[in-house]
């Protein structure tokens, strides 16, 4: 069974390729992404009906007038209001013929915890790296089945190690360093690995030895954040706890005018 | 990103979340609001201006009293203008408010009424941040320290084309603030707050330690012998000033507008609607706060100012200083004698003139980008509806702002600071009040019967199951705003010194809307020559 909107992965492929042509640095995340980044277990996508709604780019800010100009050519046209409520930290496009959205956030991605991205997009292509991928997971505090669905696929396909050597391994060393100075979101990865966690044996598609691959590596994460030394912000962060919020608010999507 | 609905999961007791989307993140928190009310505000404006105008201009007003009207009128406007926003959160003043249920002339006319009103007090509050401001402390510096050079400065920055480009400077650097993003904005705030409250308790603790006796001396010491504690007084009653004794509810009353004046601000944070985080809560929150904490520092200042001055100086002195005394040779201080003069006289030490005036200057500056940026929302919201050129919409590539909008903005309100340092009579048109105050008053008109016009975008509101008395809440908090509005718009307009709603000034108050209607039938047509109905847009419902 193919997944709904399936050949949103080749356009999204087409608009990295020919952007790059034009010396732009556009890299998909999102569901389109871990599609991409887990070829070898693509059926678990299909068997748990991820549907794909829409691509997503992270970019360069510097690039924000040129990649405008870039998918407009292409036939896109710009919610302005979106634009406008973001103040340009985000972009929304839709093809009028036949809806389908493109969002680029420029720089990061700040929803509950911020994901810097700008001097990260050369590290992989045609996605953001496998670490950032799993960040912009686990740094949402609402999760959702489909997000859970993501993160068993892209943690089962890749090892989660301390150095990596190849795009294929997700950076756990970074991942531990990033989580060093923000207690906030330390806790908000662990406890969206607790629930990653539980829910592995709630999908029939996901076999046990998967189940224990996929556990090891959430322990081998684990072991790297905790062992990482914490900064004094954290610490003191820390002795607060969840008494104060430790996340941003998320408000829906909307225009703000 | 993702925009599908998802059902719950669970597993083992954990809960998984419903999430429609990818979400937004929105650059206003409760305590931006609430700074941000409580600056539009301005508590040193308010303070200043009761004292100076209630006794001297009002005798026999009962201001304490004055103070609780406004407030209590204030909050039942407030009320209504939630209703608005917990049904239409978007931003741009009341133009996503009334664009949905009036005749689209008749909104984008009182969208542009109010907008001119609040760009009038933002190029308004540039020119008392050198007149009432810097002016007056470098004065006051120079007669304090013996500073020639004070002295000097002082007189310099008074001349008209030093006031126009300090003027514009400051408008200049709150355009640049407003371009860097609503975040810096809202950073800078906390920073500007911080000084100005700090300033103003200063102030109170001043008054509070100065005695009645120890201030005549001090005045006397400071301005005598041209003008004496005692001399001002009776030059005044000589000149036609006399405390009419008793309860005089009418003179109570129309000093109450110098309250109200600086407390509509409280509600300004309906221009950002669609950037607070947390909606309803952070719009109850921050404009209840803003009126019930600015109106107990107005209390305060009021009382410890009526304790150290006393009623009858703080009327005399006004009166001479104001020109409403018909002997040009009444006894009064150099420069107006606002409360920062008084208390910096009271304190006599340079530092806390110092810390008084510039608490004083940062409640000023806090209204000038804050309704610049209501300018500039308004604009932006226009520009959506193609009621006004597209390039207002736009967010620079550059800049990350919008900031065609923000220019526009800041050109205006240089053009209005041209006028007020160059043209008398346009500095009397505080009426623009009364503009600004009927255009809100129509707006809470057309929220009482929202429910029921437009009941399809009611429903889906977060309000729509609350009634009160049966009624809808909208309908009875718009009903009460709006019997605040009708009687603070008499109020402003039967009041000849507040807003002097006479002859020619209410022409110009007339061209105000009258001018909306015009450029809105220009863009109408230019539209339609595009083949544009711009009418279309007013009928689309907000998105949620």
């Amino acid at each position: 069974m193919l997944v709904e909107n399936e050949h949103f992965v080749a356009e999204g492929l087409s608009i990295v390729e020919d952007a790059q042509e034009q010396g732009l640095k556009l890299r998909i995340l999102g569901s389109l992404a871990y599609r991409i980044h887990c070829p070898a277990n693509l059926q678990m996508f299909d068997a748990m009906e991820r549907a794909l709604t829409d691509i997503d780019f992270s970019a360069d800010r510097r690039q924000s007038r040129e990649i405008k100009k870039f998918l407009v050519q292409r036939g896109y046209e710009e919610d302005r209001r979106l634009t406008a409520s973001t103040e340009g930290k985000r972009y929304y496009f839709e093809d009028p013929n036949n809806g389908l959205g493109v969002d680029v956030f420029y720089n990061e991605l700040f929803f509950c915890h911020k994901i810097p991205l700008r001097d990260r997009l050369d590290l992989d292509s045609p996605t953001i790296t496998t670490c950032d991928l799993l960040l912009e997971k686990m740094q949402i505090v609402e999760l959702n089945l489909k997000d859970v669905k993501d993160t068993l696929v892209l943690m089962l396909e890749h090892p989660v190690v301390e150095k990596p050597t190849s795009p294929e391994e997700i950076d756990g060393g970074y991942i531990a360093d990033l989580l060093s100075g923000d207690w906030g979101f330390y806790y908000t990865v662990n406890m969206n690995l607790d629930r990653v966690e539980r829910f592995i044996p709630d999908f029939d598609v996901v076999s046990a030895e998967q189940g224990d691959l996929i556990l090891s590596r959430i322990n081998d994460l684990r072991k790297l954040i905790e062992d990482a030394p914490k900064s004094r912000k954290w610490k003191m962060r820390a002795k607060v706890g969840t008494k104060k919020q430790w996340y941003q608010d998320v408000a829906p999507k909307g225009s703000a005018f | 990103m993702d925009t599908n609905t998802e059902a719950t999961g669970d597993s083992g007791g954990d809960r998984v979340f419903l999430r429609k989307a990818s979400g937004l993140i929105k650059s206003a928190s409760t305590t931006d609001v609430v700074i941000f009310n409580i600056g539009l505000v301005s508590i040193g404006i308010g303070i200043a201006g009761i004292l100076l105008y209630g006794p001297s201009v009002y005798p026999g007003a009962n201001l304490p009293i004055g103070i609780i009207v406004a407030c209590v009128a204030m909050s039942m406007i407030a009320f209504g203008m939630i209703t608005w926003t917990a049904v239409i959160p978007r931003s741009g003043g009341i133009y996503p408010f009334v664009s949905r249920i009036l005749p689209p002339p008749i909104a984008f006319m009182l969208s542009w009424a109010e907008a001119v009103a609040w760009l009038f007090f933002c190029a308004l509050a540039a020119f008392w941040i050198m007149t009432i401001g810097l002016i007056p402390m470098f004065t006051v510096l120079g007669i304090q320290t013996g500073s020639a050079a004070l002295t000097d400065l002082g007189t310099t920055l008074a001349e008209p084309i030093w006031t126009f480009i300090g003027g514009v400077v400051v408008l200049l650097l709150a355009g640049a603030l407003l371009s860097s993003g609503m975040r810096r904005y809202f950073l800078s705030q906390k920073v500007v707050i911080t000084i100005a409250f700090f300033g103003t308790l200063v102030m109170l603790v001043v008054l509070l330690f100065t005695s009645r006796e120890s201030f005549i001396a001090s005045f006397n010491d400071a301005f005598g012998p041209d003008a004496t504690y005692a001399g001002v007084i009776a030059s005044a009653k000589a000149g036609g000033w006399a405390d009419t004794g008793g309860f005089d509810f009418g003179q109570m009353m129309q000093a109450s507008n110098w309250a109200f004046l600086p407390l509509v601000g409280a509600a300004f944070s309906i221009a950002i609607g669609g950037e607070i985080k947390s909606g309803v809560k952070g719009q109850t929150t921050g404009m209840f706060a803003g009126i019930w904490v600015c109106g107990v520092f107005f209390m305060a200042g009021t009382l410890l100012g009526l304790n150290t001055f006393g009623y009858d100086f703080l009327g005399a002195v006004g009166y001479n200083s104001l020109g409403l005394n018909a002997d040009a040779a009444a006894m009064a201080t150099p420069v107006v004698p606002w409360v920062t003069l008084l208390a910096s006289v009271a304190g006599g030490s340079s530092v806390l003139t110092v810390v008084m005036s510039l608490g004083f200057i940062g409640w000023i500056w806090m209204w000038i980008p804050g309704m610049q940026s209501y300018g500039e929302r308004a604009m932006i919201a226009w520009a959506f509806d193609r009621v006004a050129p597209s390039k207002l919409g736009t967010v620079s590539d550059r800049f990350h702002s919008p900031i065609v909008a923000i220019g526009v903005a800041t050109v205006v309100t240089t053009i209005f600071m041209y006028l007020f340092v160059y043209v008398t009579y346009f500095g009397t048109l505080v009426l623009f009040l009364l503009v600004g105050v009927v255009a809100w008053t129509i707006a809470l008109a057309a929220g009482t019967v929202f429910p029921f016009k437009r009941p399809e975008i009611y429903a889906k509101s977060s309000i729509a199951n609350r009634k009160v008395l049966g009624l809808p809440i909208m309908t009875v908090g718009c009903f009460l705003g709006f019997i605040a509005g009708v009687g603070y718009s008499i109020n402003l307009y039967l009041d000849e010194f507040a807003a002097n709603a006479r002859g020619s000034r209410l022409l110009v108050a007339a061209g105000v809307f009258v001018t909306g209607l015009l450029f809105f039938y220009i863009m109408k047509m230019y539209r339609r020559s595009q083949g544009v109905d711009i009418n279309l847009a007013f009928k689309e419902i907000p998105i949620e």
